[in-house]
């Protein structure tokens, strides 16, 4: 069922059992799998179903620190969120992703990879990829009489990647939650305030608004936050006036550890003579076809006291012209930005592959995809400045440590290391990675729009936000949905694991429900 | 490139097989131009990058600005041994691509210019910007 909140009578009060707070991969994974139940389920969409320049609006924040992409533009506001133009690369985060590491500051999940992996094997589903295989044997099924670099497996690893169509869930699921009667979707519904009990040890309602000047309450048994990283922490802290520090924030961590990947082009690799690099490229033929990147095994990653990252491989001729992508996206407006970028591919389809494979070649440029260290002061606060509806503005303080930049320069060294070795050839690094010290970082990193942490999981109130069952410390019935629970970034995108994580919310409060 | 380089470098170390030496200091310029030939490299880099790494090695190892003394480096083969000066060329490129690939194993690495390089072949190349800069 749909509703568009503009036309309701101002001041109506909506109620229901579970209210999600946004449709993007994370709300939508969430309200499928409650359609057909017993229970009364409130949607709420910020936007319409279609691109709003006035609703995008409501994301625009400031950056400082580390230089990163417009606020504006780094997400989509409207039904589907950023699955409306997202890439669709997916992998499960690696079990050392969870782990507590002595070299990692504030690294360590609640939860196991072992945890996650029904979660990821649904969510594989919900993302039309594969069947949940992501081992070098798969994808030598589905790419026979392929090679992969003859590197030690001591060392390195080959990590697998599935590819979305990708999936755009305002196309793909817009049917299924508005023909569920028991799903209420209600569009240009923006929260603009969280309001707890008196004790504020649960939430009581929320207050929506929209540019129409219609201002609504919703009322439920549990609230799931699914705005994104971003969003989540701004309405947590901006939802102020019970708490001074906001909701939840008790412990002065709401917004902080935000985390990206860091993504830039890094290095060279020169072979003796050409390689088939197929399996490491993408198959011209069909974008959904697996792929791979080399990865540092957790032994190597342990000894060398370093994070989890990945390498991918380029050939030389697909690349001469493109620009990093911090240079490229660059405008407020995103369906500008996203045009830019797709300019900046040129070069791919400027090539014959009748005549030659362009993955069968000697020199390949090396791009780098690394999780960032988890850090209390890269973090997301309000501005003084408010957005349309009067709810403060978002500021990011995007901060890179140390063990960033040295982590980045030793996966090099080891890797080149591990192709000296196995004598095909050799590896230059670009001159940001050896050059400087490792408290610089270079102008033309950039992320992957991947924002997660802001409301790390912990099962300690004092160094995490949220439980292992995505609760709020202190509040018994708001939850967060997706990438904003991660305690560490992984290497991986975190399209996958967002997903896995909201279905394993869902089933949480399936069972909360029933007990109930 | 890399070909004619790599032409060039081998013609470079090659002539010294065919002139007999006679002297001592005929036998070192030999021996050098035989070992200042890093065989991968060559194959991937012109002969200036070359240079520059020789060059950028000698900065960071002002110790080793000394060709005796990279030729006596060089001539350690991988099991510690010691190489005759008088080795013929195949045996030593073979002798000198084995202690590469054990600097390798055993993480005797360097960085030099962007470059993971194992110890050896910076030497090589640090090697072949002195004998260069003599010619």
């Amino acid at each position: 069922m749909h509703i568009d909140a503009r036309y309701l009578d101002d001041h109506t009060n909506i109620e229901g059992d579970i209210c999600i707070v946004g449709s993007g991969a994370a709300g939508i994974s969430f309200a499928l799998e409650w359609i057909n139940t017993p229970y009364k389920v409130i949607l709420l969409e910020g936007g319409g179903f279609e691109y709003d320049n006035q609703v995008q609006n409501l994301y625009a924040g400031k950056n400082t620190g580390q230089r990163y992409y417009p606020l504006r533009s780094s997400r989509l506001h409207y039904f589907g969120g950023t699955t409306n133009h997202w890439a669709g690369m997916c992998s499960p985060y690696d079990p050392i992703d969870f782990k507590k590491r002595d070299w990692v500051p504030h690294s360590g999940w609640p939860i196991t990879r072992l945890d996650l992996d029904p979660f990821y094997a649904r969510a594989n589903k919900v993302l039309e990829l594969g069947p949940y295989r992501y081992d070098i044997e798969y994808l030598k099924e589905v790419r026979p009489n392929k090679e992969t670099l003859p590197l030690d497996e001591g060392v390195v690893w080959n990590k697998m990647w599935q590819f979305s169509p990708p999936t755009r869930f305002n196309k793909k699921y817009r049917d299924d939650i508005v023909n569920a009667k028991n799903i209420h979707l209600y569009t240009y519904a923006n929260l603009t305030n969280i309001i707890a009990n008196d004790s504020i040890n649960s939430i009581d309602k929320l207050e929506l608004k929209n540019h129409a000047n219609k201002t609504h309450n919703v009322k439920a048994k549990h609230y799931v936050l699914a705005c994104g990283a971003i969003q989540n922490a701004r309405m947590l802290l901006a939802s102020n006036k019970q708490a001074n520090k906001g909701l939840g924030n008790q412990n002065d961590l709401v917004g902080r550890y935000f985390m990206e990947h860091l993504e830039v082009i890094s290095a060279q690799m020169f072979l003796k003579k050409p390689f088939a690099m197929d399996l490491y490229g993408f198959d011209p033929k069909s974008w959904t076809t697996p792929r791979a990147e080399i990865g540092l095994t957790e032994e190597i990653q342990e000894k060398h006291q370093i994070l989890n990252g990945t390498i991918s491989f380029t050939p030389m001729a697909l690349t001469k012209s493109q620009k990093p992508m911090i240079d490229v996206w660059t405008s407020d407006d995103p369906l500008e930005s996203e045009k830019k970028l797709y300019e900046n591919f040129e070069d791919y389809d400027k090539i014959d592959r009748s005549v030659k494979n362009p993955y069968e070649t000697n020199v390949f440029e090396l791009f780098t995809r690394m999780e960032q260290a988890p850090n209390p002061n890269s973090r997301i606060t309000l501005d003084s400045e408010k957005d349309e509806l009067g709810v403060q503005r978002a500021k990011l303080h995007w901060d890179l440590t140390e063990l960033d930049k040295h982590s980045m320069r030793k996966i090099y060294e080891i890797f080149g290391e591990a192709v000296g070795k196995s004598g095909i050839g050799r590896v230059k690094m670009y001159d940001f990675l050896w050059k400087a010290n490792n408290s610089e970082m270079l102008k033309t990193l950039g992320g992957g729009w991947h924002h997660m942490g802001t409301t790390k999981m912990h099962d300690d109130p004092k160094q995490g936000v949220v439980d292992a069952n995505c609760k709020i410390h202190g509040l018994s019935n708001l939850f967060i949905a997706g990438s904003g629970c991660c305690s560490t970034a992984g290497a991986p995108n975190p399209t996958l694991n967002l997903v896995a994580l909201s279905l394993r919310l869902s089933d949480h409060l399936k069972t909360l429900m029933r007990n109930n | 490139m890399l070909r004619k380089t790599f032409c060039e470098m081998s013609f470079l170390a090659g002539l010294s097989i065919f002139f007999p030496t006679v002297g001592c200091s005929k036998l070192e310029s030999s021996i050098a131009k035989k070992l200042s030939l890093p065989l991968t490299l060559a194959k991937i880099n012109d002969h200036n990058t070359i240079i520059d790494i020789g060059n950028s090695y000698l900065d960071k190892n002002p110790d080793e600005n000394n060709q005796e003394h990279l030729i006596d480096k060089l001539l350690v083969s991988s099991n510690g041994g010691l190489i005759s000066k008088t080795t013929d060329s195949l045996t030593l490129e073979n002798l000198i691509l084995k202690k590469i690939e054990t600097d390798f194993k055993n993480g005797e690495t360097i960085v030099i210019n962007g470059w993971v390089l194992s110890k050896t072949e910076a030497r090589q190349c640090a090697l072949f910007s002195l004998t260069q800069a003599k010619n």
